[in-house]
């Protein structure tokens, strides 16, 4: 329970501050503004003197580089400047509701609100947008002028598809919630944004469909969410590691994703989305294992080459848990258990071989996952060499050498390949971590070591939840329509359900072609039979 | 209260980690035994017991490209003396770099000597049976010398003797002149019929071994061999035979020519009377087959059909021959039940077995076997 | 954490069933049957079936009488406190007894084929305690548990020996039906060992959200398990023989050894095996372990039943290790199937029954 509890303690302890209320002086203001943003030399602040004699006294405030430069020239300072005379609206009528007359009248940007707290107004300048300020009154108008220098969007990069949409999360949330929002113009798309983060305040969107979404699960996001307390959210990654159940575990019960088209077909299916601002990393909840052996593409395809996409990948992770530590067991306990010629092979091929199979498997292993971690650091050019340096020379010098015996080196390639082919990469850490376990398990007890890792791993995942939902469904509590789209992707004919494992209360996907089609069949016939 | 229980658990854990692999053996420390000789010893200790494994390391240099192998041998045969089997295997050890593994292997050899000492053979196949480490598709041989000669000797066709067995019993079906019974057939038979069983027989050859023939094993003891023609026509009618040639002599122009017919599928029906008190055991075969040689100056007249004919009735003849010498070597010179048919009559004719069951040892030397074999040539290859 | 909530469905009800009673009993099933019945084997599997049918639906009977209450509860309303304490601690030591036996019978097994030089204390306590880590966690996680291994278990062995069928001998079969009565009801008598795990029907029904498909449940699950043993006795006694099975010690697995799989490119098929075997052993063990824990803090009115699984483990460890050798093992496994699960499967039914209808006892609708 840990975490929670502490949260809940703080928030008793610590109550939410009250906001600084505006004054009607402008200076007093100004003065508030510029204690608390002292030393913020990114922070611009430029008196305006309005009206035909200049009676006016205005301020506008603003952080450089966040504000799109253009929006405010144009249509803030422009306008109160020069635009705003042109209008001549005289002095006794401005005079008194100024405020009313600058906001609905003369301000010709786009996204406006008021405030009159001045904490308020700070945040809202930190977060980009512009702040005017008059003399005379409390009322604060807040020019949303978003725009800093973004990524334009590109694919994502970590799941690329052959087939599919080419556009990937950026690192703006507007943009993201945009990309969402393309793919779903439905009503009941709700996108609910709070800011998380006490220093860092930043933008967290929750995504769910109205209708469809399962409100004990939104309940529990939206709660979990709250309880966050902590400084700084800077990846969607904090999130995930906060709101998931056992944080003990090394499977994650979130799935993340930078593709849109998957965010919105899990929204459909009844899932939950959180997007946040600065990464283009969107959370999927709940997860279960299974989801995270699908790939978009699956849906694009093709359903008899997406079922065997689907075997594969459960094979990828079984070989990506259990291979070295097969290998292990079978040729340190149990030669019996493999074929002659196979056995006879092997130990041929580890005559001489100073170390034992275990650390034979663990140098390798370990060698791998350097390659790899290496490999991700470097530049990318330089990336590739340690590829080639690592796998061709390494492996191939150390079997010449006779250190390692060739066929070590084909599991742990084989292992490799098997781990990268998983979709969710933080699925496939799980399993690759996993695997040195199992490979300790099989240097005790062999085979049986293998089995009674597979069984620990079995009950940890059989005890997790994610948001309510087993872990392990659809494969426990058996719902047969839902084994559709896990070991297989069965035709999109079956999917005519919403998994059922997430409670949704509109349930129906989509109209069986097939009836149709022999309802029309049939009156077809009807149609010829009366002709006659 | 769970921190508390994964450390204790972690702890245990941990207590297997630093005392654990109690059965570790790396894989090139262990020596694969392929074929297993088992002979009497003169000494004061029971056995002489011969294991035959590969040079793996010449293995290695085989596949590795390197040509500098040759010298070195391909294989090893170690002989011990021992009480048992087993305490063989172990005491071997004291001897050989590598620990023995008998899981790969693939023959056992049983010297002449064994098989005629019923005790002896008792114990080496209850040894054999307990055994947790040998295979049940091992494959049981017995010959008529000693085992250990040929372990010992080096073939040029397959240095390793154990995996040179196995391929020759997997094309038995090419001649059918031995039974490809393993030592799970073998032993099932043993138990089932209280000590009887057939067991293949091998020979060795100067630079090659044979495996043709096979042993009688009655009561637990060798009762005699038998040769080719009584081995198929035993085959035949237990219904072993899946394949195999018949050769059989038609009378051409001038003299005899002999036609291999070459058994396709063999179908066999039997049948259990009692007539006057007497059991009639009746077993019809019906064999299938093709003739693929036949004599050259008679080219065409095969497809005439009379020739064919004859050619079926000679094989017929034949096959009876062959069975009822098999027949007469186990019901009238042997007297041991190999056919199955006391088996056939406890499960088709229960009634009939209540009654003769007990001393059916008794009853089957009185009991008439009838053989009545049709053979039909299917093709006669691309000749007319 | 979000806390499990213990209730589970019938179907898992009926998949938890399955698993608990296909346990160790599979091993020496073959050879048990053809001792006593010789080729009819397979009927008398049938006939046990048929009897674990009645006496499972029995028991069902019995506790849907008390839709809330497990035995100890409703067993002292039907035949007084202290026969109930007496038969709960039974009952715990009965299941605890299963827990031993099967985690033995494991490691006998594991030594011959896997780890002959492990010690068999070593893999005993490692079961055990992989049986604590999941009963820790309840019945929801194991009724899941068993819902993944079953299809694990089931799927692979079914077409394992799909290529042996042709070694398959019908006149291994033959002669039908020609032992006596007496002796085929002791062919029945003797796959009880085999059927033993719906006793926990005593207990689960008031964990079961649609208790009104249990009936169904048991029903399918009792017969799945008769026609699993079947099938499994239908290639040993098909390959073997009667003759040959009843030498055998564990025939299943000799029979393993024993047939060619031309269709693999393993040769050897005992490492899978020994993996499922894994599987099916280790879910009898927590199925009734955890039961063992449940009757315990029912009995003694523990809040929590995850304090008592450990405490669980050291007699069920020293009891495992109080046989010499694997042939006393098994005499004290024939005892106690023959005693203990009579009692349990059909004598007390029996009486449970006799005293609800005499008192008139549960709720009448």
């Amino acid at each position: 329970m840990g975490i929670f509890d502490k949260f809940f303690k703080k928030k008793d302890r610590k109550k939410e501050e009250k906001g600084r209320p505006s004054s009607p002086s402008l200076k007093e203001n100004l003065n508030y503004i510029k204690e608390k943003l002292k030393d913020c030399d990114d922070v611009i602040y430029r008196d305006l003197w309005v009206g035909e004699n200049q009676e006016f006294n205005l301020a506008v405030v603003f952080i450089d580089g966040l504000i799109d430069k253009a929006l405010v020239n144009d249509h803030v300072i422009h306008s109160l400047l020069l635009d705003s005379r042109q209008a001549d609206p005289s002095i006794e009528k401005i005079k008194g509701n100024l405020y009313k007359v600058i906001k609905k009248g003369t301000i010709s940007g786009g996204d406006i609100k008021e405030v009159n707290d001045l904490d308020k107004c700070i945040l809202s300048i930190l977060s980009g947008d512009t702040a005017l300020l008059f003399d005379g009154s409390p009322d604060i108008v807040i020019i949303s002028s978003k725009g800093w220098e973004k990524r334009s969007i590109s694919p994502p990069e970590a799941e690329t598809v052959i087939r599919g949409a080419r556009d990937g999360f950026t690192e703006t949330i507007r943009v993201n919630t945009a990309m969402v929002r393309r793919r779903i113009r439905d009503p009941n798309l709700k996108i609910k944004q709070i800011q998380i983060g006490e220093r860092t305040h930043t933008d967290v969107a929750v995504l769910y469909m109205e209708d469809i979404v399962d409100k004990n699960v939104l309940n529990k996001v939206m709660e979990r969410l709250k309880n966050i307390k902590i400084d700084g959210i800077f990846e969607s990654g904090y999130i995930e590691q906060l709101i998931e159940e056992d944080w003990h575990s090394p499977f994650p019960q979130v799935l993340s994703t930078e593709r849109p088209d998957k965010v919105a077909a899990s929204l459909l299916e009844g899932r939950v989305a959180i997007l946040t601002d600065n990464t283009p990393f969107a959370l999927i909840l709940p997860t279960t294992l299974a989801t995270l052996f699908q790939s978009a593409e699956d849906y694009y395809e093709r359903w008899m080459i997406s079922s065997l996409l689907r075997v594969l990948r459960f094979l990828a992770a079984l070989v990506a848990l259990t291979a070295p530590a097969v290998y292990i067991a079978f040729t340190a306990y149990h030669p019996g258990l493999i074929p002659t010629k196979l056995t006879l092979y092997v130990a041929a091929t580890r005559q001489g071989i100073p170390f034992p199979a275990f650390f034979e498997a663990l140098i390798m292993e370990a060698t791998f996952e350097l390659l790899r971690e290496a490999g991700v650091r470097l530049p990318a050019p330089i990336g590739q060499t340690i590829g080639i340096v690592g796998g061709l020379i390494i492996g191939q010098a150390a079997v010449q050498a006779g250190i390692v015996s060739p066929l070590m080196v084909i599991v742990v390639a084989v292992t490799a390949v098997a781990s990268f082919a998983i979709p969710s990469y933080s699925a496939a850490i799980a399993f690759r971590m996993l695997r040195f376990v199992f490979m300790i398990l099989a240097a005790i007890f062999g085979l049986y070591g293998i089995m009674l890792g597979l069984i620990m791993v079995l009950t940890h995942l059989v005890v997790l939840k994610s948001f309510g939902v087993p872990y392990l469904s659809p494969f426990v509590e058996i719902h047969l329509s839902d084994l559709a789209d896990t070991l297989i992707r069965a035709p999109l004919m079956y999917f005519k359900e919403r998994p059922e494992i997430l409670n949704t209360p509109d349930k129906r996907k989509m109209v069986d072609l097939r009836e149709e089609k022999i309802e029309s069949l049939e009156e077809d016939r009807r149609g010829r039979d009366d002709k006659k | 209260m769970k921190r508390k229980t994964l450390l204790f658990i972690l702890l245990i854990f941990l207590i297997f980690v630093l005392t654990g692999c109690w059965d570790k053996i790396e894989i090139e420390d262990r020596a694969f035994v392929m074929a297993i000789g088992i002979d009497l010893s003169n000494s004061n200790k029971k056995y002489v017991v011969t294991f035959q494994f590969p040079n793996v390391a010449q293995l290695a240099k085989g596949s590795g490209g390197g040509g500098s192998g040759g010298s070195e041998k391909p294989s090893f045969a170690v002989s011990e003396v021992a009480d048992t089997i087993f305490s063989a295997s172990r005491h071997i050890s004291t001897r050989l770099d590598k620990a023995l593994y008998l899981g790969h292997t693939q023959a056992i050899i049983f010297g002449k000597e064994v098989v005629e000492n019923k005790t002896r053979f008792q114990e080496v196949l209850d040894s054999l049976d307990r055994s947790y480490e040998l295979s049940r598709k091992v494959y049981l041989l017995v010959t008529p010398g000693k085992a250990q000669d040929i372990l010992l000797k080096k073939y040029d066709l397959e240095p390793n003797t154990g995996a040179y067995i196995r391929d020759i019993f997997k094309h038995y079906n090419l001649t059918s002149i031995f039974p490809s019974v393993d030592y799970n057939k073998i032993t099932k038979s043993l138990h089932e019929t209280n000590g009887n069983a057939i067991i293949p027989r091998i020979v060795a050859g100067k630079n090659e071994v044979k495996i043709a023939g096979s042993a009688i094993i009655k009561d637990y003891k060798l009762a005699g061999w038998m040769e080719d023609d009584e081995n198929m026509g035993y085959m035949f009618l237990t219904g072993l035979v899946k394949g195999g040639d018949v050769t059989v002599s038609v009378p051409a122009d001038e003299e005899e020519v002999k036609v291999p017919f070459n058994v396709s599928n063999v179908i066999r029906r039997r049948g259990v009377k009692v007539e006057n008190g007497k059991i009639i055991y009746r077993v019809k075969l019906d064999v299938e087959g093709d003739v693929t040689e036949y004599t050259f100056e008679k080219h065409g007249e095969m497809i005439k059909g009379d020739i064919v004919n004859l050619i079926e009735r000679e094989t017929s003849s034949k096959i009876k021959s062959m069975a009822y010498k098999a027949v007469n070597r186990f019901q009238k010179e042997l007297k041991v039940d190999m056919l199955g048919i006391g088996d056939y009559i406890e499960k088709f004719y229960p009634s009939l077995w209540d009654e003769v069951g007990k001393d059916w040892d008794k009853i089957f030397p009185e009991i008439e076997i009838k053989v009545d074999v049709t053979s039909h040539v299917r093709r006669i290859g691309l000749f007319r | 954490m979000i806390k499990n909530n213990d209730k589970i469905s019938s179907n898992q009800v009926a998949i938890l069933l399955f698993t608990t009673m296909v346990g160790a009993g599979i091993l020496s099933l073959p050879a048990d049957v053809s001792k006593e019945v010789g080729p009819n084997g397979l009927l008398a599997i049938l006939g046990g079936g048929l009897a674990s049918l009645f006496f499972a639906r029995l028991i069902l009977w019995i506790s849907s009488k008390f839709p809330t209450e497990t035995f100890s509860e409703y067993a002292s309303k039907l035949v007084t406190k202290p026969v109930a304490v007496v038969l709960s601690i039974v009952l715990i030591f009965y299941l605890s007894v299963f827990v031993s036996l099967d985690v033995r019978i494991f490691g006998e097994v594991l030594k011959i084929y896997l780890l002959p030089s492990t010690p068999i204390e070593t893999i005993i306590i490692t079961m055990l305690f992989a049986s604590a880590y999941l009963v820790r966690y309840g019945l929801e996680p194991i009724a899941r548990m068993s819902e993944i291994l079953f299809p694990i278990m089931v799927i692979p062995l079914l077409l394992l020996f799909l290529p042996a069928l042709s070694d398959v001998d019908l006149t291994n079969f033959l002669p039908f039906m020609r032992v006596s009565l007496m002796k085929f009801l002791k062919g029945v008598f003797v796959t009880t060992y085999s059927f033993v795990g719906f006793e926990l029907l005593y207990m689960v029904f008031p964990y079961v959200i649609d208790q009104e498909k249990l009936k169904k449940s048991v029903n399918a699950s009792i017969i799945s398990t008769t026609l699993f043993y079947m099938y499994i006795c239908f290639f040993v006694i098909g390959i073997f023989g009667y003759k040959e099975t009843k030498e055998q010690l564990w025939p299943f697995l000799t029979l393993i050894k024993s047939i060619n799989f031309p269709v693999f490119f393993i040769e050897n098929v005992e490492g899978i095996v020994m993996a499922i075997w894994t599987f099916t052993i280790f879910t009898s063990i927590y199925s009734f372990h955890y039961f063992a824990v449940l009757v315990l803090s029912k009995l003694i009115k523990a809040r929590e039943h995850s304090y008592l699984v450990l405490p669980l483990i050291p007699p069920m460890y020293l009891m495992a290790l109080i046989p010499d050798s694997i042939v006393t093992l098994y005499k004290y496994a024939n005892l106690v199937s023959q005693y203990l699960s009579i009692f349990f499967i059909s004598f007390l039914p029996i009486i449970l029954a006799f005293f609800v209808k005499l008192k008139g006892l549960g709720d009448k609708k």
